[in-house]
């Protein structure tokens, strides 16, 4: 398998496309302008080739595309590949789920070696429960994000509330997802969410306290801190030993509206960030423990943690930790997908033996 | 009659138009269930949230018992120490005696030697006493010498008279010897004058050392007497040990005792252990509930606008 990253920060998709000769998918990464004719323009050069596209930034190695270009990933090699998308994702995803067990029997999709990647344009966690109602009973795993703009694409066609995704079948090696979650609870902190609103991602009450107070009092912030403040302290939903973030978006009177949705009797934690250089190295050891060659890694990063890298000056040495992997290319995401979470403030990844 | 038999089967004609209220009305009513059993979720979390504070608030104290246990433990240990102490203070007292002891035996060895000293004084003043005595002897036989000489020198004199101008030689020799006779005797004089004053001496000195004998052999005595308090002393801390030992075996008891108590304390807090951990699982299925609890109502509430979708479909098609 060989995973190409073209790129062009002007937009011009003809430039990204330069490289690439033989593609078994091709993963779109577009701007809202451009986003329709990036599509077009993408069928028109590989007519028939599987892909999926979304709008946002990207990144590979030392390259960072976060503004108004166009980036392509290109899986090539002996892969077989399936492309496709749920429509309706904001109220009925689960009406075309039939497409998705079809692509799994076309691709003979299993558990070590095939990879579901997805591009979604919201409602994520009702989509990702719907897709992996079905990939959960497979034991095939999951990555994605949340595009912005609300389109995706599959298959040379804009969707608007839809899901679209990719089935890959690695026939030359296994395949493996990760989660790097850069932040730990802070002890002494459990919660549990009430008066929630689960369609507007609202979160009212923890610990039967308004969320806002209760967020504020244990930081000591001001209100016009807090969407600022999740970058160092977003919530964590439990669940079991596993922890998906929860990042704040706005505060909306005494609630706090997130980016995610937040259910009643979820047990929330608040977070602290971690030394991220390490969470990253232990991410990347773990990776090397686990394939003796990688031909390549697809990750999806939170647009808040590219924020937060940037700020730190750190996003370039992150990039080139990740390089030294192998080929590495991602998507700035507004959400991300690890088989049926959704999550904020994360970095999921495919690694393709 | 043909009719009413159109009319009769105008009426039971089924309709085309399939009637969805019932799937979306089961789908309302498993959101609404599933809301109430995420809320009873709440309550229950909330419970064993409150189950976990309580046993978490006991294990605290059951560890500030502990605490206090080991504090008593160091104090029973002390005393213990404390108790071994009394040995070494027992051991230094009889060091300190046996010092004063051997201290009181070189005063006494001292006293026997001083008090044979003024023994060995007192006859060298009686040795004294007697060569004053032999003195005054010997002056009064130089006296006697003396008067016998004057005597002489006198019968001298008289003769040299009687021989006239042949004795007149004679008779001055015999003047100066009666002279040196008179002068004998006036030394002989003051020589028992000055024996007499230290025959008195003598005897002033003969008296006090009588008189610092006699104290000194009080002294002796009292010496004597503090040595027989010494060994009441050692008896007296002797019998500390037996009570140093009486406390080191309460306190070892005790410290039995307190390590029984340690060990359930122990047990107990492995149990203690136990039971949160139990919760903390508790705790963490029951937050993989409440991601369960999610998937359902991401599934069940795609039923309700399905049915509304067939529903707009097959009214349609009626249409």
């Amino acid at each position: 398998m060989k995973q190409i990253y073209g790129m062009d920060k002007g937009g011009n998709l003809k430039e990204a496309l330069k490289g690439i000769s033989a593609p078994k998918l091709l993963l779109l990464m577009s701007n809202a302008k451009q986003f329709e004719q990036h599509v077009e323009e993408l069928e028109k050069a590989f007519p028939g080739v599987p892909s999926i596209g979304c709008i946002g930034g990207s990144y590979s190695g030392q390259t960072v595309q976060a503004d108004d270009g166009v980036a392509v990933v290109a899986l090539e090699g002996n892969l077989t590949v399936a492309a496709n998308v749920l429509e309706q994702a904001s109220t009925m995803p689960v009406k075309y789920i039939g497409r998705l067990e079809t692509d799994l029997d076309t691709v003979k999709a299993s558990e070590n070696n095939t990879v579901c990647i997805d591009f979604c344009t919201g409602n994520d966690a009702c989509v990702l429960t719907t897709i992996y109602s079905v990939l959960g009973r497979r034991k095939i795993s999951l990555v994605g994000g949340t595009g912005d703009a609300g389109k995706v694409s599959a298959n040379g066609r804009v969707y608007e509330d839809a899901d679209a995704y990719a089935l890959i079948r690695n026939n030359d090696g296994k395949i493996k997802v990760y989660k790097e979650n850069i932040y730990q609870p802070m002890p002494g902190y459990r919660f549990i969410a009430s008066k929630t609103d689960r369609s507007q991602y609202l979160l009212g009450e923890l610990n039967g306290q308004p969320a806002r107070k209760v967020y504020q009092d244990i930081l000591h912030i001001g209100e016009k801190d807090i969407n600022t403040q999740t970058f160092k302290n977003p919530f964590g939903k439990m669940n079991g030993k596993d922890i998906c973030i929860i990042s704040i978006k706005d505060v909306v009177g005494d609630k706090l509206a997130c980016f995610r949705q937040v259910n009643d009797s979820d047990v929330l934690t608040l977070l602290q960030a971690q030394d991220i250089p390490k969470v990253v190295e232990e991410t990347i050891q773990q990776i090397r423990r686990d394939f003796r060659h990688v031909s390549g890694v697809f990750s999806v990063n939170c647009m808040f943690r590219y924020l937060l890298f940037s700020q730190e000056h750190y996003f370039d040495t992150y990039l080139r930790s990740m390089a030294a992997l192998g080929d590495h290319a991602g998507l700035i995401g507004f959400g991300e997908h690890y088989n049926q979470q959704f999550v904020n403030q994360t970095m999921t990844c495919v690694v393709f033996e | 009659m043909f009719g009413k038999k159109k009319k009769e089967i105008t009426a039971v004609q089924p309709s085309k138009m399939i009637d969805t209220h019932p799937i979306s009305h089961v789908a309302d009513s498993i959101l609404e269930y599933q809301k109430q059993l995420a809320q009873r979720e709440v309550e229950s979390l909330d419970e064993m949230a409150e189950v976990q504070k309580a046993f978490e608030l006991a294990r605290q104290e059951n560890g500030n018992l502990r605490d206090q246990m080991e504090e008593l433990s160091v104090v029973f240990a002390n005393v213990g120490q404390i108790a071994t102490r009394f040995d070494s203070v027992k051991n230094q007292i009889g060091e300190s005696v046996e010092e004063a002891q051997n201290r009181v035996n070189q005063l006494k060895n001292s006293s026997a030697e001083m008090q044979s000293s003024f023994g060995e004084i007192q006859n060298a003043f009686a040795g004294v006493q007697t060569s004053v005595q032999q003195i005054k002897d010997c002056m009064q036989q130089i006296i006697s010498i003396a008067n016998q000489t004057n005597m002489l020198a006198l019968n001298a004199s008289i003769e040299a008279a009687r021989a006239g101008e042949q004795g007149r030689g004679f008779a001055v020799v015999a003047t100066q010897v009666k002279n040196l006779a008179g002068e004998i005797k006036d030394l002989v004089g003051a020589v028992e004058s000055s024996i007499a004053d230290v025959e008195k001496g003598t005897t002033q000195l003969s008296a006090n050392i009588e008189d610092s004998r006699a104290t000194f052999g009080q002294n002796v005595e009292d010496v004597n007497e503090a040595y027989g308090v010494f060994d009441q002393i050692i008896e007296a801390a002797d019998g500390a040990k037996s009570v140093q030992q009486e406390i080191e075996q309460v306190a070892a008891s005790s410290e039995q005792k307190l390590e029984q108590v340690r060990n359930s304390f122990d047990s107990e807090e492995d149990k203690f252990g136990q039971v949160l951990a139990h919760i903390e699982r508790a705790n963490a299925l029951g937050t993989t509930k409440s991601s369960m609890f999610e998937d359902m109502t991401n599934l069940v509430s795609q039923l309700k606008p399905m049915a509304e979708e067939i529903q707009a479909y097959t009214a349609e098609n009626e249409r």
